[in-house]
């Protein structure tokens, strides 16, 4: 198990190394000078060349890309073209509304597909299963966006049970926490939910046909034990891996999410960059985002051998 | 914990404020855009003018007929025919850290903001020198008459804002200060800004006001709440419905289709706070491809209808845009008739087409950025390519989005490496009041805005107006500049729009002018 985990871990790092490296080389393979932004519009050609050479941009790549490695190494990812401000501290001024909003939303769409797949296997080809997958059918299919802008009408406008946008941390109480994120969270959720039901659902199927769950049945354990004790752990594998990989669509959808909520996120400081081609907002975020997502599916990964013990690579 | 005491927080809980909020009835305003830059000598953006009006203050303000008027001073005396001002800084003013302003603050300030502004070789050609004669006195020793210094002084974009000595002098003008230290009615409160999200600034309370009543940026800034807050809110109907809801307190810049919507809220009002707006505008390159070409360029402002532009951007609410414009904001003084007739008798297809013909044009291509992330510039540049269409131009729409535009404008390669012919744009329509500000129309070759149009013409009138005697010389001249620009055509303009605010009834008290500003405002 050791081994493993070593070998998992050990083969992140040239993952992240070329992830690095794209990260770095977007600076240069998009178009415009990050120089001509900096000195804007009324600058002379004089006042460009100056700040060129200040960011030291007139030096080979290779050189550059080493020393902004090492910078990375270091904690320092730069400063923002715009605000001046360190990269590093703008994501610390981010991180918590998206770290709540992924967890709130990953702990609903566990808390809810994992026992709605399970139940529309258990109880495949009635009117549940075919409830159930319905409303799969509509997370899938309905936007983000879509799903937001409709909660905020009937939750916030109609009823005004909640708030129609913003963020309050968590440090000034649960509910106040809790009233701003459950909107974004529900949106956001739902075609995780939807995806992970459905796998859930297929997973399940499959295991309940086995032998082993015939002869569990024959020696008398109840519909409950064999659901969750012995046919949800041997379909654990592929639920656990469609976690991992929607954690991606998640990221996705949170910037879309805090959008439409106007939650200050890391996904609205992405999408703010982009715009604005802040090129070391954008490499900062990029490369944060991807080493979450190499960890999540090393977590996974490793996840493996606890779900099934016979798996070793 | 008791279960009692557990029930009671938890009643509670849902009644606290984000920390944002804090304080008695903050002021919640929505920006147009997200606050990014604090230095407004660095920058140009609309939204750091904005936050600059809170913060910093100008030796001279505009009020609401766009004229300037004293605001850190008491007034000026000039000498020496003309060619020596004396200017006297009011007393009591005080910095936001406390120390007192002083004439070589401002003296450094000035300095530092005409390494910037692209009015500067305007100014350097006829100051010699800025001096602090003692802690309250500016002197400008000129080598020429400068009857408009002051219209200088109180511009906005980027504007000559005051601050201490050792920000001003020790920051790069091509750096942005990090440390906000103004002398204006608000205070910046670096710990309650996170760029993206949210600014709040709170009232000085060492600011003393004018006496005279408000006009825009002129006058007693009277400050009437003791907290502003900035809620940077991204998506337009998000913002709208957070208006709706009485989250927010004041939405600068509602997209215009929602406001039917908003008018329909009792506890919303709408209306014009933004007299002047902006202008709406086309730029052609005037060095690349076909739009090189002067003919070619006036067969496409003659083939622009500038009325459906504004419908297409704001709607069929005449009182939210006018069209056509010239080259001057209408209702100014500087408005002038002459060569109105271009873009009022409107030309057929079959005439414009004519116009193309006789400019040499074979069909060559144009190379249209189009950004479709700007509602306004989406809709009439959508409009102004259907008119181009129809009049048989050959259009490379190359649909984009600004941050794409903003990266490629530099550009002066020819098209087939990269070059542009055409993209839009909108200015502050104050720009255009009269030909002294009027950055897209500087027609100086490589020295002028992206694009570069060269006409010796526009460029001579522009300097004659400077410095010419009588307001009746003043009209003569802006007729020139509009005849010779309605020949060169350095913009193609499609109209001026001026988009109506938003906000709760119980708010008060807000002045109208060219930007958003905070005095006066009352929340009850």
């Amino acid at each position: 198990m050791l081994a493993y985990a070593t070998r998992r871990v050990l083969a992140t790092i040239p993952v992240i190394l070329i992830v690095a490296l794209f990260v770095f080389s977007l600076l240069y393979i998009a178009p415009g000078d990050p120089a001509a932004i900096i000195a804007g519009d009324q600058a002379t050609p004089d006042d460009v060349e100056r700040i060129r050479a200040s960011l030291g941009l007139d030096r080979p790549f290779v050189i550059r890309f080493v020393d902004w490695l090492w910078s990375v190494l270091q904690g320092d990812l730069g400063n923002s073209i715009f605000t001046n401000l360190p990269v590093s501290h703008m994501i610390q001024q981010r991180i918590e509304p998206t770290l709540s909003l992924m967890a709130l939303t990953l702990t609903l769409s566990l808390s809810f597909a994992i026992p709605m797949g399970v139940i529309a296997a258990w109880k495949h080809g009635t009117w549940i299963d075919r409830l159930v997958m319905m409303t799969a059918v509509f997370g899938f299919s309905t936007p983000v966006f879509v799903i937001g802008y409709l909660l905020a009408f009937v939750f916030a406008l109609k009823l005004d049970w909640l708030p129609v946008q913003g963020f309050t941390s968590i440090s000034h109480g649960l509910l106040p926490f809790l009233r701003n994120l459950i909107l974004p969270a529900v949106a956001l959720g739902l075609v995780y939910m939807a995806l992970i039901a459905r796998i859930t659902r297929a997973t399940m199927l499959d295991v309940l046909s086995q032998d082993y769950v015939r002869t569990a049945k024959a020696k008398g354990v109840g519909q409950r034990g064999i659901l969750f004790l012995h046919a949800l752990k041997n379909a654990a594998v592929p639920i656990v891996t469609i976690v991992g990989i929607g954690f991606a669509a998640l990221i996705g959808g949170a910037v879309v999410t805090e959008s439409v909520f106007a939650i200050p996120g890391l996904g609205r400081l992405t999408v703010d960059a982009i715009l604005r081609r802040d090129y070391p907002v954008i490499q900062g975020v990029v490369l944060l985002f991807s080493c979450v997502y190499v960890v999540v599916n090393l977590i996974v990964d490793l996840l493996y051998t606890l779900f099934d013990p016979r798996i070793r690579y | 914990m008791k279960r009692r005491s557990f029930l009671a927080s938890a009643a509670i809980a849902p009644l606290a404020r984000p920390a944002i909020a804090a304080g008695n009835k903050p002021l919640i305003f929505v920006p147009q855009a997200n606050l990014t830059s604090l230095d407004p000598v660095w920058t140009t953006a609309t939204v750091t003018r904005n936050f600059a009006l809170m913060v910093y203050e100008t030796l001279y303000g505009r009020d609401e007929a766009f004229e300037p008027q004293p605001l850190m001073v008491e007034g000026h005396v000039i000498e020496d025919d003309g060619k020596r001002w004396t200017m006297r800084l009011r007393e009591g003013l005080v910095w936001h850290d406390g120390t007192p302003v002083l004439a070589r603050d401002c003296v450094a300030s000035l300095q530092r903001w005409l390494k910037r502004d692209a009015s500067a070789p305007v100014i350097h050609a006829r100051v010699d020198a800025i001096e602090a004669k003692d802690d309250r006195t500016l002197v400008w020793r000129l080598s020429k008459p400068f009857p408009l210094l002051t219209r200088f002084l109180s511009k906005v974009q980027p504007a000559p804002v005051m601050m201490p000595e050792r920000i001003a002098s020790t920051v790069d003008p091509f750096k942005q200060v990090t440390e906000v230290v103004g002398c204006g009615p608000f205070r910046f409160l670096p710990a309650d800004y996170v760029s993206g999200s949210h600014a709040a600034f709170a009232r000085f309370d060492q600011y003393v006001p004018r006496q005279e009543p408000a006009s825009y940026n002129s006058g007693g800034h009277k400050v009437y709440v003791d907290r502003v807050e900035w809620k940077v809110v991204p998506d337009a109907a998000t913002a709208a419905n957070a208006l709706a809801a009485g989250e927010v307190d004041w939405l600068e810049l509602p997209q215009p289709d929602l406001i039917p919507m908003l008018k329909r809220n009792a506890g919303v009002t709408t209306g014009q706070l933004d007299i002047y707006g902006t202008i709406a505008l086309l730029r052609p390159n005037h060095i690349a491809g076909p739009t090189a070409n002067p003919g070619v360029r006036r067969a496409m402002l003659a083939a622009i209808d500038q009325q459906e532009c504004m419908i297409a951007a704001m709607g069929d609410d005449p009182s939210t845009w006018r069209a056509p414009i010239g080259f001057f904001v209408p209702g100014m003084p500087s408005a002038t008739e002459a060569g109105m007739d271009n873009v009022r008798n409107r030309k057929t297809v079959d005439q414009v087409k004519k116009m193309l013909d006789d400019a040499g044009y074979k069909g060559d291509r144009l190379v249209v950025m189009h950004p479709t992330d700007q509602v306004v510039y989406n809709a009439f540049i959508t409009v102004a390519v259907d008119a181009l269409r129809k009049v048989g131009m050959n259009i490379d729409e190359q649909m984009t989005d600004w941050g794409t535009i903003v990266q490629r404008r530099p550009s002066r390669e020819p098209l087939e490496k990269g070059g542009w012919s055409l993209f839009p744009a909108g200015a502050p329509a104050p720009e255009f009041a009269s030909p002294l500000l009027s950055n897209p129309m500087r027609s100086n070759g490589p020295k002028a805005w992206f694009g570069w149009p060269d006409d010796p013409r526009i460029e001579n009138a522009l300097a004659a107006w400077i410095d010419a005697d009588s307001d009746a010389e003043r009209r003569k001249l802006e007729a020139d500049y509009q005849l010779a620009a309605f020949d060169s055509v350095p913009i193609i303009p499609c109209g001026q729009y001026m988009p109506h605010a938003a906000w709760r009834k119980n708010v008060t008290g807000l002045l109208r002018g060219s930007a958003p500003v905070f005095w006066g405002a009352q929340k009850a």
